[in-house]
Parts: C-alpha cells; sequence; structure tokens
C-alpha cells in the first residue's frame, strides 16, 4: 500500500478512528499496531510477509540469547547478520549476482555457469533488514536490553509509517516510546498535519509532475543533442528524488506524530548543504548514520591512519552506493562520491570557498547541486550505457539549441516552485524561524489548505515512491 | 465539542477540496471516467460478437457505434490500449472477450509497425518484463507505463475490480492533467478533447498538430526496434489458431499522413503487401485502406469525423465478406 493511493486513505481513516482506543492497554496496542502494519505491507503482496516474519524472529531470539548466553554473543550476532544478509542477497542481489557470474564467465571464454534466478525483492527490503539487524547489533554491544516481548519487537520493526522507505527508527529510539501511552499533544497534532501535507505536496505535485519530464528526457537520449536541455533534465532528475523521498520521510513523521511517536529527521534540505560531506549529512539521513555507526565507525572510522581512513570511508560509500539498488549504476555512483568527498577531504575546497565573502555559501551549494547533477545521472540511468551516454549529452557542449527545452517545458513551474522553497530555506525562511511570526501563525493554516487542495489536483499521474525499490 | 487548530484546518480543507472539485474549471476529458474506461476493458469476458483490437490508432480511430451501422445487432467493442503490441497474451485476451455461445465471432486487428515490434509485443510473463511493470521492484525506471495493457496484465484482478468501484470518487477527485492545464492557461477552450465511451472508443476532438514535431519522434522509437519476423510469425500462428477456433479473423492498417507512414515504413522496415500476404495465407481476410481518403489530427490519429466514417467503413467491408463467405 503506497501513501499516495485510495486504499491507504481508507486504511489510515480505519487506524486513526481506533487508535485512540487501542492504544490504552500496551498488549493491545502492540497487537493493534502489528495487525494494521502486517495488514499494510501484506497489501503489496502478503507472501512476501514471511520474510519480514523470518528475519524478525532470527533477530528476536538472538537478541534474547544473547542475554541468556553472554559468551556466545558475537556467534549469535553472526548467526542474525548472516539470517539478514542472506535474505538481502537471495531477494535483492541474486540477480545481478547471477547475470554476472555468468558475463565473467563469457569473459573468460566459458559458458554460463548458472540460470540467472529472476527473484522480485519484497517492498523494503533494505530498511527492515537494516533495522533489524541494528537491533541486534546494539542489544550485542549492550546499548539496549532485548525486549520479552515478540509482540513488542514486531511493533517495533512492522511499525507501517516508515517500514518500507524509512526513515530507520533504531531501537533505542523506539522501544522506549512503544513502553508508554502515547497521547499525541496539540503541538504534534499540528506538527504532523504540517508533515503530512509538506510531505503529500513534494511527492504528488513536485515530484510526480517532474517525473514525466524525467522519463520523457530518458527516452530521448539517442536523439536529442543539447546540452542545456540534458543539464535541465538532470536538475530535474535531481529535485524529483529529492521531493519523492523526502516527502516519503514527511509523511512517515507526520503519521509517527499523530499516533503520538517521534521518528528521527530523514532529510534537512540537502541541496542547501555547502559540502558534499554535509550533503549526506543531511540526504537519507538515518540510512547514512547506519553505515557510518555500523560500517564506518566499525572500521575505525577516522580514528587511525589517513590511508585507512580514506579506505574506510570508500568502502563506506560504494556499500551505501549498492545498497540503493543492485546495478553497477549504484556501484559506479558510491564510488563517484567517494572520490569527490576524498577530493573534498585533502584540498578543503568547501571551507576555503565559503569564506569568499557574500558569494562564498552559495558558490558552494551550486558547487555541491552540480557534483550530484552528475552522478546522479548513474542513480537514475537502467545501465552504465546509458548513464555515460547522458553524460556525453551534459559535457559535449556541442550543441546549445534550446528547442528541445519546449518538451519539459510542463514540468517547468513545479521545478520553479522546488527550487523557490528551497531558496526561502536558504534566506533563512525555514519553518522554524516561521514559526515564531505570529502572522505566519495565522497564516499557516490557510497555506495548509491551499497545499492541499494543490495535491489533490495538481498531483501528477501516480507512481510508486522512489525509494520502494531500496 | 471544541475541535483544535489541526481539526478545523482538516475540516476546512475537506470544504476546499469538495468546493474544488464542484468548480473544476475545465474537463478536457469527457464521457467514461478516464479513471475506469482503461480497468472496465480489462474486466470485459465472452460478452461480444466482434472485437476490434489493436494499439491508439484502432482505439481512437475506430467507433463500435458507427460499425454497428453496417453490422446491425452485433455486440462491438473497442479493445484497443495506448501502445499495445501483438504479444501471445494480449491476442488471447482479445479473443476472450467474445461470446463462445456467438454464432459469427469476428476478431479485427488493427495492424500498424509499433505493435509488430518485440518492444511492444512483449509478454508480461517474461521476467524482466514483470519486474519492469511492478513499480516498487528494481528497475522499475524502465517501465513503459505508457503500454497501458501490459501495465494494466499486472495488476492483481482485486484492484481492477477495486479501481472500477471507486473510480466515480476517482474522477471527482481526479487531477487536472497537462490538456487541462493547457486549455485553462494557453488555449482558453472550454470544451472536451477526448470523449471515452462505454464500447471502448476514445474519441478525439483534438485540433491539429506541428507535424514537424510528430515526425521527430518515429526514427528514434524504430532505433534498435523494427518490426520483428519473429512477432509477426507468431501472430500469424496465432490466427491460425483463432480461425481454427471459429473465429473469422480480419486485418487493417490504420490510415496515418503519407508523411507518417512513409517515415515509419523506412524506419520500421514494414511493408504492408507481405504482412497482408502472410496474413491471408494464414487464413484471415486483410483490408486495405487508402490513407488519403481519412484525416488525422497528428498524422497518427484519425479526427472524430474521420474516425466514424472509417468505422462505417470497415463495418461495411466486413459485414461484405462475411456475406461472400455465407456467414
Amino acid at each position: 500500500m503506497t501513501f499516495n493511493s485510495f486504499p491507504f486513505l481508507i486504511f489510515a481513516i480505519v487506524f486513526y478512528s481506533l487508535w485512540p482506543y487501542a492504544r490504552q492497554r500496551q498488549s493491545w496496542r502492540w497487537f493493534f499496531l502489528v495487525v494494521f502494519s502486517f495488514f499494510f505491507y501484506g497489501w503489496f503482496d502478503w507472501r512476501y510477509l514471511g520474510l519480514l516474519l523470518a528475519s524478525g524472529v532470527v533477530d528476536f531470539y538472538a537478541a534474547l540469547a544473547m542475554k541468556r548466553y553472554p559468551e556466545r554473543r558475537r556467534a549469535l550476532l553472526w548467526l542474525s547478520m548472516s539470517a539478514n544478509l542472506g535474505l538481502l542477497a537471495a531477494f535483492k542481489y541474486i540477480t545481478f549476482f547471477t547475470t554476472n557470474l555468468n558475463e565473467l564467465s563469457r569473459l573468460l571464454g566459458g559458458d554460463a555457469l548458472v540460470p540467472v534466478l529472476y527473484v522480485f525483492p519484497p517492498a523494503g527490503i533494505s530498511f527492515y533488514t537494516f533495522q533489524s539487524m541494528s537491533y541486534t547489533i546494539d542489544v550485542y554491544k549492550g546499548k539496549l536490553a532485548p525486549t520479552d516481548s515478540l509482540l513488542k519487537f514486531f511493533a517495533f520493526l512492522s511499525l507501517f509509517p516508515q517500514l518500507v522507505a524509512g526513515p530507520i527508527v533504531r531501537a533505542t529510539e523506539l522501544m522506549d516510546q512503544l513502553d508508554g501511552v502515547p497521547s499525541p499533544t496539540e503541538r504534534q497534532q499540528w506538527e504532523g498535519l504540517r508533515l503530512l501535507v509538506h510531505g503529500y505536496f513534494k511527492k504528488a505535485v513536485l515530484a510526480d509532475n517532474l517525473a514525466p519530464a524525467v522519463e520523457h528526457a530518458a527516452g530521448a537520449l539517442h536523439f536529442i543533442d543539447s546540452t542545456p536541455f540534458w543539464w535541465l533534465a538532470a536538475l530535474m532528475l535531481g529535485i524529483q528524488i529529492y521531493c519523492d523521498f523526502a516527502g516519503y520521510s514527511d509523511i512517515a513523521r507526520g503519521l509517527g506524530k499523530w499516533m503520538g511517536y517521534e521518528f528521527p529527521v530523514n532529510f534537512d534540505h540537502p541541496y542547501l548543504a555547502t559540502s558534499l560531506r554535509g550533503f549526506w549529512m543531511r540526504w537519507n539521513m538515518t540510512v547514512t548514520r547506519w553505515f557510518r555507526d555500523y560500517v564506518y565507525l566499525g572500521l575505525k572510522g577516522s580514528r587511525t591512519s589517513l590511508w585507512r581512513s580514506a579506505r574506510n570511508l570508500w568502502i563506506t560509500v560504494i556499500l551505501l552506493g549498492f545498497w540503493h539498488g543492485a546495478n553497477w549504476t549504484f556501484v559506479i555512483f558510491g564510488t563517484l562520491q567517494a572520490i569527490l568527498l576524498t577530493i573534498e577531504r585533502v584540498t578543503h575546497l568547501p571551507r576555503r570557498l565559503a569564506k569568499i565573502p557574500f558569494l562564498g555559501r552559495g558558490i558552494c551549494v551550486v558547487l555541491v547541486a552540480l557534483q550530484m547533477m552528475l552522478t546522479g545521472v548513474f542513480f537514475r540511468a537502467p545501465s552504465v550505457e546509458h548513464a555515460l551516454l547522458a553524460l556525453q549529452a551534459m559535457l559535449s557542449f556541442k550543441s546549445f539549441d534550446t528547442a528541445p527545452i519546449g518538451s519539459l517545458f510542463f514540468a517547468i513551474p513545479f521545478l520553479i516552485v522546488a527550487i523557490l522553497w528551497e531558496v526561502l530555506v536558504f534566506c533563512g525562511a525555514d519553518i522554524k524561524t516561521l514559526e515564531r511570526s505570529p502572522r505566519f501563525v495565522r497564516l499557516e493554516p490557510l497555506l495548509l489548505i491551499l497545499m492541499i487542495v494543490c495535491s489533490v489536483y495538481l498531483r501528477g499521474l501516480g507512481t510508486a515512491f522512489v525509494y520502494f525499490q531500496f | 465539542m471544541t475541535l483544535n487548530r489541526t481539526q478545523l484546518t482538516l475540516l476546512w480543507a475537506a470544504v476546499a477540496v469538495v468546493v474544488a472539485g464542484y468548480a473544476r474549471p475545465v474537463q478536457s476529458v469527457a464521457g467514461v471516467p478516464v479513471e475506469r474506461f482503461f480497468y472496465m476493458k480489462m474486466l470485459w469476458h465472452h460478452e461480444f460478437d466482434v472485437v476490434v483490437a489493436g494499439d491508439s490508432r484502432p482505439l481512437l480511430g475506430v467507433s463500435p457505434a458507427a460499425m454497428r451501422e453496417a453490422l446491425p445487432g452485433r455486440r462491438i467493442a473497442n479493445f484497443g490500449f495506448r501502445l499495445a503490441g501483438y504479444s501471445r497474451q494480449y491476442v488471447e485476451r482479445a479473443e476472450s472477450l467474445l461470446d463462445p455461445a456467438s454464432p459469427g465471432r469476428v476478431l479485427v486487428l488493427g495492424v500498424d509497425p509499433h505493435a509488430l515490434t518485440t518492444n511492444a509485443a512483449r509478454d508480461i510473463d517474461t521476467p524482466s518484463t514483470w519486474m519492469s511493470l511492478h513499480p516498487w521492484r528494481p528497475g522499475h525506471f524502465n517501465v513503459d507505463l505508457d503500454n497501458e495493457f501490459l501495465w494494466l496484465s499486472a495488476q492483481h484482478p482485486a484492484e481492477i475490480r477495486l479501481a472500477v468501484a471507486l473510480s466515480p470518487i476517482h474522477s471527482f477527485f481526479g487531477r487536472l492533467t497537462s490538456l487541462d492545464l493547457n486549455q485553462l492557461f494557453y488555449t482558453k477552450e472550454r470544451r472536451p478533447m477526448l470523449i471515452a465511451h462505454e464500447d471502448g472508443w476514445f474519441e478525439s476532438r483534438m485540433g491539429k498538430w506541428d507535424q514537424k514535431n510528430v515526425l521527430r519522434y518515429i526514427p528514434p522509437m524504430y532505433k534498435g526496434n523494427p518490426v520483428s519476423p519473429h512477432v509477426i510469425q507468431k501472430l500469424m500462428e496465432m490466427v491460425r489458431g483463432i480461425r481454427d477456433r471459429g473465429v473469422a479473423v480480419y486485418g487493417f492498417e490504420p490510415p496515418t499522413s503519407d508523411e507518417v507512414g512513409r517515415l515509419e515504413n523506412l524506419h520500421s522496415k514494414f511493408e504492408e503487401k507481405a504482412f497482408a500476404t502472410a496474413f491471408e495465407a494464414a487464413g484471415a481476410t486483410w483490408l486495405p485502406f487508402r490513407d488519403a481518403d481519412f484525416e488525422t489530427w497528428d498524422g497518427h490519429h484519425l479526427s472524430q469525423e474521420s474516425a466514424l466514417r472509417f468505422s462505417r467503413a470497415l463495418a461495411e467491408r466486413i459485414a461484405a465478406a462475411e456475406r461472400a463467405a455465407g456467414r
């Protein structure tokens, strides 16, 4: 079930009508959350509920066993990791592995070694397996006491707002919240509404109206040779993916607030970052944080020699790229990010540029955006060949024909709105500042009503959220 | 009961949404709600005497109601979908619309080059196609959402039924399409441009399009994707099978503008004569039409008046052939 579908509207109405009654008693509350969350997930394909159950049961009992047999903690952690990564390998990466194994064999002059297996990864498998793993890792590290209640564990793991596309909520952040009786305050309700409206506007109005332009550009790779066209298309792609995913995260957080739960912020205007490092600190923050804490710091991060620190960065960022999808394009995307992050770390370029009076910060923001536009091509392209073709078109500077831009014309108003939104925040008009103005407080309801009307009637062709595939 | 700020805002938002729905300034697509139109076709089963299949050209070019003037008493449906190709699944589905109890079952295939390309004639049970059609699956960026039949085939039957049941609500809260926005901000026209009919015809009242813009999209469409001999061979095998089951099969090439036809044949390597010969050898009847007799609005699709004339002409030719065959 996607947040922008009619069935979800019905689901949400039923859920939030019953929630005030269901939340009163602890066991009822967990049971209610699990039933609704499983229904939400099962709507995609009920067969994949088995995977969610398998991943959860292994981690629940592994964590309990760690408490009971502390001397076997390490082995139990390996069991949990193997089970989760095994599920990921079998359901997300198997097609990639078998195809590439055969390609390698062919390159060496042999025949295909294995049949190519087409397995359909369940929605959001990367999110819930990572969330589940973080639970056992935190128990292993002694940061968290394992829960005795399977129901509570599944309420944590499957909580529907964040189940399929994050934010990845750590057990340390949510388990305590699940214990108390949640009663959303008036402020939480208002913030929840604001997040929901902003989220739907970003997804339905901005991302979904930019998507056809991006699709159109992708289909025109072979015959449009115009540098401005391709830069505009790359900009649209960057904004589309941002609005799509940030929109999802806002909706998830808003739904959480309406339940009385707080989920961590997942996007903090990444395109306003003044360095690439800053970009990743603001983009999909909970996933980046996961990789930082469990991979980068697990490898000792930067508390080691310069060479090892660079190696750790590369491993982490390439894995982060590969986490996004089973395709060489994502590996290349991660590698390019690693190269650029290393250059940034060595040259301290953003810090130097930021010192330029008046323009410094703006130049840094544009520079980060340019880097993301160029590397983002690999994020979007179905194959390396397509990505190279698009890059060639962007960087050839042979034709400055502006006529093809006409075919993207219909999406330009939505691009302008998205950019204006970011510019306002860049100039200091973020929500925290605006909230201090009594005039804004009076006008905000009207603004939200207008955004709701736009989200209904100016919504684009509804597609699933981009990050569902990860 | 006192409502707080959140509840009040939600309440006023609901009122504003309903008011905006009633005050919708333009409705460029009229008739059967488009939210129901294509889903409804997927629920048709064993209920027609004559079924017309094909991509957007037959979809916009053949009116079953106009055909009935020459084929009175027949239950006729237009099973066209945008960018549909002659895959096994599509042909089987089209045949399944025919009522087995009907004494004169007729399947009419609108054949143009694109419907015979490998890309258009993909089957949903090809694993890579299946993967590309499930939006939350990896590779969904390759999704050819325009191929409506392929996309709808990937939907669960329950989802299709639900979509049809909820279509009045979807329709009221329907989004303003690019056609609506175009009317609202540029052309200032306030009339329906497309009308969806219960019998499956998508009537077009669009104004003339710039041919230059249309023509530039033809070569890339067939680059690496010309008419496939394999698709044609499979289609002929299916036609033979359908004939063996007692269904009369007719084929025609929907009229286009001269320029579009020429450029398309050049890039797709489609030869109507050779195709017609193979089609007839498979036991079907080919009905040739002259492009110049009909007018299109974008080079590809017939305008409303031409579509009505074409549908009558098509039905008359089928009626004559049926009489000649003693059916």
